[in-house]
């Protein structure tokens, strides 16, 4: 789909693996969604909503992004997503008449030559200048549809990074430690790819420290890393296997965080 | 006075065919298969009206040739993508055109449930019962005895198991209305082809159902043959565990002589 340019979306509701694993909510399917896929030279926009409200929002932008980049885009939730019922509110629609035309479409050749989509490029650089062709786009993705949320960002000493599920979990934490006094903020990107990697740099800094908390043993704590550097000491805390932890325990990681003790969860040397 | 003469185009170059040379093998059946479809589609009035979708094998690159709207499918997902095509263009005419590693092997679980949901689409399907493009391993449909580069000793049932009629297993499939195995390897065998792949596509017109023509095609640089002797092998040996006919005839039509 992406060699040939047609736009689509896929809907990812993550459950615990490896293999058949079980189907409880996790979030171990970041590096399959942000960087797998098919083969060859290509990236997919991924979504990472944080609720059913959001889940319905983010699919119509995932399916407005496809037509706009004629590119698959994925949504990536989880099982806990796909399992619970949540009011949701639905947006308006937009115009269809602001996308871009299909002239590349398919609908029988009456009128005009025929058209061919296919994406087997055999003749000498034909895949070649594809490929740089294709990256364009991908560069511009990743300059125009950086999406993210931060709450009490400003003043916080701690910034925990999460996104869908995990990050209404961090959100409930942060809130209860708010309360007792520690300033702790979130950052909850929004896109997977393209990751708002300056976004979260530029917060990343004035000692503050950045805590990744995922449902899985890292992966998006990866992107972290390539975002913060060492500007700023990264601690991580996961739970595999589709369980989920409560507030109380993402609290307790945070505590350790702020004490520097290691008692929950563990410091990232880069 | 001028002797007048009225001259009439019997033959040419079907409007549904582009000008391009193919690719494809001395003694190929392909092409043969290219132009009955072709001609078909013009005599029918559709080629504005078609969307085909080529297969993954040697007639991968069946767009170069065929002169209306194509869509490109990964390996054995024709079926899977002409259903999309047509559940979204009801109007137009779709079909997928499919070797015998596309459509009974990769693809057999796209081939099966197309043809039993009762698409309204129209298969082609190319068996040589042998991997083209990849140089001759045994294909599902690989006869008995037959040599493949993966089968050296001949196709052995114990080891390489039974050859496969996918045409007869989509018979027993209520959705399908016409299944019918032809031949491009005699005359004969063409023309009935024609008249075959005619019907299938007036079969989808009328929205009746899924419909499939197999045509057992030649392949001669994979069997290691003369383009002659692949024809004979075609007509004596290969209609043994493919025989030729109309397999299943829902239609209702009345064959005209």
């Amino acid at each position: 789909m992406a060699g040939m340019e047609l736009p689509g979306v896929i809907i990812n509701m993550m459950r615990g693996g490896p293999g058949l694993g079980n189907i409880a909510a996790s979030a171990a399917d970041y590096f399959q969604a942000t960087r797998g896929g098919g083969h060859g030279d290509y990236r997919t926009p991924v979504l990472a909503p944080a609720g059913c409200q959001e889940l319905a929002e983010l699919t119509f932008v995932a399916f407005d992004l496809a037509d706009k980049y004629r590119n698959p885009v994925m949504l990536l939730g989880d099982g806990l997503m796909g399992q619970v019922m949540e009011p949701v509110v639905f947006p308006d629609f937009i115009d269809l008449k602001d996308l871009p035309k299909k002239d590349w479409a398919l609908n029988g050749c009456e009128g005009r030559e025929p058209r061919a989509i296919f994406s087997m490029l055999l003749g000498q650089g034909e895949l070649y200048t594809h490929n740089l062709a294709l990256q364009k786009k991908f560069d511009r993705i990743r300059a125009e549809e950086q999406r993210w949320e931060t709450k009490n960002a400003d003043d916080a000493d701690i910034i925990v990074v999460a996104y869908g599920t995990a990050a209404r979990i961090a959100e409930s934490a942060m809130d209860d430690l708010r309360s007792e006094g520690l300033a702790v903020g979130l950052f909850r990107p929004i896109t997977l790819w393209p990751y708002p990697i300056t976004t979260l740099r530029e917060l990343a800094q004035n000692g503050r420290k950045v805590a990744v908390f995922e449902l899985c043993l890292g992966q998006m704590v990866e992107d972290v890393i390539l975002s913060v550097g060492e500007r700023a000491e990264i601690y991580f805390y996961g739970v595999p296997g589709g369980n989920i932890p409560t507030p109380a325990e993402v609290a307790d990681f945070l505590r350790s965080v702020a004490k520097g003790d290691g008692k929950v969860g563990r410091r990232i040397e880069v | 006075m001028s002797a007048e003469v009225a001259y009439k185009q019997v033959f040419g170059w079907p409007e549904s065919l582009k000008k391009n040379p193919t690719h494809y093998c001395p003694g190929c059946g392909h092409s043969i298969a290219h132009r009955l479809v072709a001609e078909s589609l013009d005599e029918l009035g559709l080629r504005e009206k078609t969307i085909g979708v080529p297969p993954v094998g040697c007639a991968v690159l069946a767009y170069n040739y065929f002169n209306f709207d194509m869509v490109e499918a990964p390996h054995g997902r024709a079926l899977a993508v002409a259903t999309g095509v047509k559940r979204v263009h009801p109007d137009k005419i779709v079909l997928t055109y499919q070797g015998d590693g596309d459509l009974a092997a990769i693809g057999t679980a796209e081939t099966i449930h197309a043809g039993n949901r009762g698409e309204r689409i129209t298969a082609i399907f190319i068996n040589n019962a042998i991997y083209g493009m990849t140089g001759g391993q045994m294909a599902p449909t690989t006869v008995l005895g037959q040599n493949a580069t993966t089968a050296p000793g001949g196709r052995d049932p114990r080891l390489h198991g039974q050859p496969i009629d996918i045409s007869r297993m989509l018979a027993i499939s209520n959705g399908v209305v016409y299944v019918e195995r032809c031949a491009v390897s005699s005359f004969k065998h063409i023309r009935k082809a024609k008249k075959a792949i005619k019907k299938a596509f007036q079969c989808q017109l009328d929205d009746l159902g899924f419909s499939i023509v197999e045509l057992l095609s030649p392949c001669p640089t994979n069997w290691k043959m003369t383009p002659k002797a692949a024809w004979s092998w075609v007509n004596e040996e290969m209609v043994k565990t493919y025989p030729l006919g109309v397999i299943k005839d829902e239609t209702g039509y009345e064959d005209k002589k």
